[in-house]
């Protein structure tokens, strides 16, 4: 007999929003721009890193961690919970969306 | 005051310092299908000066983006007689710029002002001269101007564009400022009004004959005070205007810094207002020519206590010397310009301040020792924004 298991949820991916967001890498910073709320962000060298990373495509959670950590020498622990910290920001801005 | 919380000035003091041209304002036709009186521009057809094609826009905006652009105004001429010109503004868009149209809005029908909305704007700027149809048609030189232009304001915002609705205080609209400001806000626009005539690009002061009379032109500057609340950071302006001891120190505006001007041919300029291109990028790569400049490096050089008249003048505090008006109006870039010292007394007046500009106060003896040719211009280099012209007997004269 046959067990029937639950599938795995894919994980969320997350993209930039570029249709409604303006962005330029200003080193080691970003400036990202919600047009059509014209508010203005400058973004620390980490989220810059994750917008960079978003640039090219959406990614999972895990992914930008990942990036995050080829980047920077940063304890894994403390880089998710910044991570965590701009996805909710960017989320709440409507810099990035949840796919 | 600095706000060092704000992240716009937080961004526009990392691009002072890394030299990132964050904002820059491109030509892409120097066509028109309006013939403003005041308008700095002599109109040429784009075939005629050899335009650059919508190919060499996308290399110099690709170019210009890996240089670290964000704002991205695009300019003319009219920018819709260009038929390619949403091709350029979407290519734009999708390298992450924040876009800015400058344009007459004449030509703004529904299929433009859904190609507009769909680009998401910072916002759409267009001139609107008068509040009566004849005065603005008058100042546009062309008759039903004014219906074409309400109209196509009236398409965007029903698509939620944002519009500026802009107007410089003229002889002919002086007395309809208030109508005109009546009518940006009945259409739900944001309303800018301006003091400053320009001299046009090819040297001639005559747009500064059309300017109102001086009860008005005070009038309409203290209104340019109360609106300057709700302005966005210039920027060409220094970052922290105010203290004089500090303003000494600082570059006079950020031409040639964080901010650049490309003409319709893909000549380079500092700012706008710059009339001598530091290079053409149909010759080089938008960072060769930033980055290795010799004349850009000049500029970034340049502090205002350089400027012996203006390092003295009481209206500093209120002034931002402009190099490229001084270079126009005067044949040397290190500030005055009789055009900026003129908008400083104005401020000044509709202050309430009694100083009056170092410059403006000079006797004419003085101010010619300063190599004054009065409303024409003296180059030190060619420009491709001037035409050649012969020696007047005005330049004569003045040997």
């Amino acid at each position: 007999m046959m067990t029937s298991m639950s599938p795995t949820k894919p994980a969320s991916r997350y993209r930039l929003m570029t249709e409604e967001v303006a962005w330029s890498q200003l080193e080691p910073n970003a400036v990202l721009i919600q047009l059509d709320r014209n508010e203005v962000h400058l973004a620390n060298p980490v989220a810059a890193a994750i917008v960079e990373s978003l640039q090219s495509g959406s990614a999972t959670r895990d992914e930008l961690l990942e990036r995050v950590l080829e980047k920077f020498e940063v304890d894994a622990a403390q880089a998710a919970i910044d991570l965590e910290q701009f996805l909710g920001v960017a989320l709440e801005a409507g810099i990035i969306a949840k796919e | 005051m600095l706000d060092l919380q704000d992240p716009v000035t937080l961004a526009l003091i990392r691009a002072d310092q890394t030299l990132t041209p964050l904002s820059a304002l491109v030509e892409i036709t120097h066509a028109c299908n309006v013939d403003c009186e005041h308008c700095y521009l002599d109109l040429v057809p784009d075939k005629k000066i050899g335009a650059l094609s919508t190919d060499e826009w996308r290399r110099i905006l690709k170019e210009l983006k890996d240089a670290g652009g964000l704002y991205l105004a695009i300019s003319g001429g009219e920018i819709l007689v260009r038929r390619d010109w949403f091709e350029i503004a979407s290519y734009a868009r999708s390298l992450g710029f924040a876009l800015k149209l400058y344009t007459n809005g004449t030509l703004i029908d529904d299929d433009a002002a859904d190609k507009m909305a769909s680009l998401h704007l910072l916002q759409a700027e267009i001139s609107l001269l008068g509040g009566l149809p004849a005065t603005h048609d008058s100042i546009a030189r062309r008759r039903g101007a004014f219906d074409k232009t309400i109209a196509g304001v009236k398409r965007l915002r029903a698509r939620g564009v944002k519009v500026i609705l802009k107007c410089v205080a003229m002889e002919k609209n002086a007395e309809e400022i208030g109508l005109i400001e009546a009518i940006a806000n009945e259409l739900g626009c944001r309303f800018q009004l301006y003091v400053t005539m320009t001299p046009k690009n090819n040297g001639s002061s005559a747009p500064r004959d059309l300017l109102p009379g001086e009860d008005a032109l005070v009038r309409a500057a203290k209104r340019v005070e109360e609106l300057s609340g709700n302005a966005q950071p210039s920027s060409c302006g220094t970052l922290d205007a105010g203290r004089r001891g500090e303003k000494l120190k600082e570059t006079p505006c950020a031409a040639g810094r964080r901010t650049c001007h490309i003409g319709p041919q893909g000549d380079l300029f500092p700012c706008t207002q710059w009339v001598v291109p530091v290079g053409n990028l149909r010759e080089a790569s938008f960072k060769e020519l930033w980055l290795k400049s010799a004349e850009l490096d000049r500029i970034r050089a340049t502090r205002v206590s350089d400027f012996p008249v203006c390092a003295r003048c009481d209206l500093l505090s209120i002034c931002n010397p402009c190099m490229a008006l001084a270079l126009l109006e005067r044949g040397v870039p290190d500030g005055p310009s009789p055009t900026r010292c003129g908008v400083a007394e104005l401020r000044a007046k509709a202050l309430g301040m009694p100083e009056r500009s170092a410059w403006l106060a000079l006797s004419e003896e003085e101010k010619r020792k300063g190599a004054v040719v009065a409303g024409r211009v003296r180059l030190p280099l060619v420009s491709s924004k001037l035409p050649p012209r012969e020696t007047s007997d005005t330049d004569r004269a003045a040997e």
